[in-house]
């Protein structure tokens, strides 16, 4: 194995790679799959997920701007390779809490998160945690398409560049790799070379979302992924999801109540910081069993 | 209240009002036999062209709303629901409309089907199984509803034996078979009436709880 692959292979050994500074960590790696069944809410009221297979878990998880709570006591467990949306109203910590999985919360000053937030068994808010590793882990594509201003092979060679891959011809193959997967291959094969910044906005986004992708993540995050799209790219960013979702853990927050009910597996509806109901988008969206979650799914909430 | 609510509200106004125009029209078809009113019968077979009308239109509005909305949970139930029971409803209209049809032939033949007891067992059990059912498109009780699925056997009785009965009476007289005919065929459709009653009330527990309970137990309900 090459210098390279090697120093990548290192890196990419995740949770271990993130893990590698936290001898105890591993004493919650028990097999998410033999767990009892969760009931996500904690209370027992709502109808839970019972994961097969748990790759985000969170057990009491606040996190606070300052003294004023974005997310309140959420305990819920997240499927493995499937899509799991998170839906409520404008501040009911939707981002707060999707952001808190990847840390991008500590770019807030005042922000402080209590209880446990672990994926694939380590727990992110430890102190020992590298962050290079665990963006790199769990991945993120924002509202705004966001490319850097390089060239488009650049922008999706930089995650992998900044774990060590050199080699020319390993580049290549997963810079392909990356912009097949997210379905803009053919698309730009022959602009690979041109700024990324001259691509419409949903292939921008398309773009964004392989280059999270180049970092072999298990995780990707989605805040809002289209709303800054039209209606056709929109609707290829969702077909998108549906292809990725067989190898990638994927949550999404979006505004947008029939996206979360077309490309979810299962939905969870947050209000004012609190989870309300969490279970499979089919019932959450034809039976929700919380009056609150009715009123908000049929617009009559307020 | 949101323009959706709205137009929801007056949509289950008109079907609740479509379910009285159809017990109306079962209720003139019952008399128009009894008494043996041949254009009573054409009447209510004249009638079922502003059924089937109405029966168009709401649908329309259910569509329209499906687009223009993408409703979710008691309103997409509702939507569902409004377009079952519209439907069931349309059925029963065009079963009163084939009872008032028959007529003709009751009088041409000089049949009687009142002198079986479970003929007017059968008219005493649809009349009040198709008041409730209407009753319970405005009230969306889900209790009501599933003792009326429950009473549904009884109905399906009363019409095997009134068909036996029928059989041996009518088998041996000349011109039998096509009297018998008309009377089975009268009662089929006041027993097809219950049975559409039984779909209403279906729907209705659907539209409360979510638990689609048709052919329960006979299959396991597929993932939706």
């Amino acid at each position: 194995m090459s210098a390279d692959a090697t120093t990548e292979a290192k890196a990419a050994a995740f949770p271990d790679g993130m893990r590698s500074a936290l001898p105890e960590a591993g004493k919650n790696a028990e097999p998410a799959g033999k767990r009892p069944p969760a009931d996500p809410k904690g209370s027992g009221d709502a109808k839970g997920v019972e994961c097969r297979c748990a790759i985000i878990r969170a057990q009491d998880f606040c996190l606070y701007y300052g003294s004023k709570a974005g997310v309140k006591n959420i305990t819920m467990e997240i499927e493995q390779c499937a899509v799991t949306a998170i839906i409520g109203p404008s501040g009911c910590g939707k981002s707060t809490f999707l952001r808190s999985i990847n840390r991008m919360n500590d770019l807030v000053p005042a922000a402080r998160a209590t209880g446990l937030l672990e994926v694939n068994g380590t727990s992110v808010y430890d102190r020992r945690v590298n962050l290079v590793n665990l963006r790199q882990q769990v991945g993120m594509v924002f509202q705004k398409p966001n490319p850097f201003p390089k060239t488009i092979y650049d922008n999706i060679a930089f995650g992998p560049r900044l774990r060590g891959l050199r080699q020319r011809a390993r580049l290549d193959e997963r810079v392909e790799e990356c912009l097949r997967a997210a379905a803009l291959w053919d698309e730009v094969k022959d602009d690979l070379k041109k700024s990324a910044l001259a691509l419409s906005g949903g292939q921008q986004q398309r773009l964004c979302i392989a280059r999270a992708l180049a970092t072999r993540p298990k995780v990707l995050l989605m805040d809002e992924p289209c709303s800054a799209l039209d209606p056709i790219a929109t609707a290829r960013i969702e077909d998108l999801i549906q292809q990725l979702k067989g190898t990638y853990t994927i949550v999404i927050v979006t505004h947008n109540m029939q996206q979360a009910a077309r490309v979810s597996d299962y939905t969870a509806f947050f209000c004012m910081g609190d989870l309300v109901e969490y279970g499979l988008t089919r019932e959450l969206f034809t039976r929700p069993q919380k009056r609150q979650t009715e009123d908000y799914v049929t617009g009559r909430f307020g | 209240m949101s323009e959706l609510q709205n137009r929801l509200d007056k949509l289950a106004l008109r079907v609740d009002r479509m379910g009285m125009r159809v017990e109306q029209a079962i209720i003139d078809a019952i008399r128009a036999v009894e008494a043996r009113d041949v254009d009573a019968g054409r009447a209510v077979r004249d009638g079922d062209t502003a059924i089937d009308r109405e029966e168009v239109e709401i649908e329309q509005e259910c569509i329209r709303l499906l687009a223009l909305y993408q409703p979710a949970a008691v309103d997409l139930r509702t939507i569902c629901t409004i377009i079952k029971v519209n439907n069931d409803l349309e059925r029963i209209a065009d079963l009163a409309a084939s009872i008032g049809k028959k007529v003709k032939h009751v009088v041409n033949l000089g049949l009687d089907p009142s002198r079986f007891p479970q003929f007017n067992q059968l008219i005493q059990d649809t009349l009040d199984v198709l008041g409730r059912a209407v009753r319970m498109i405005a009230a969306q009780d889900a209790e009501t509803a599933r003792r009326l699925i429950e009473g549904d056997k009884k109905v399906d009785q009363v019409y095997k034996e009134f068909v036996q009965l029928v059989l041996e009476a009518e088998g041996r007289r000349p011109q039998g078979a096509e009297a018998a005919l008309t009377m089975i065929n009268l009662a089929k459709a006041l027993e097809r009436t219950c049975d559409l009653c039984t779909n209403i009330a279906e729907d209705i527990v659907f539209l409360r709880t979510g638990d689609i309970i048709r052919h329960a137990g006979a299959f396991e309900p597929p993932q939706a």
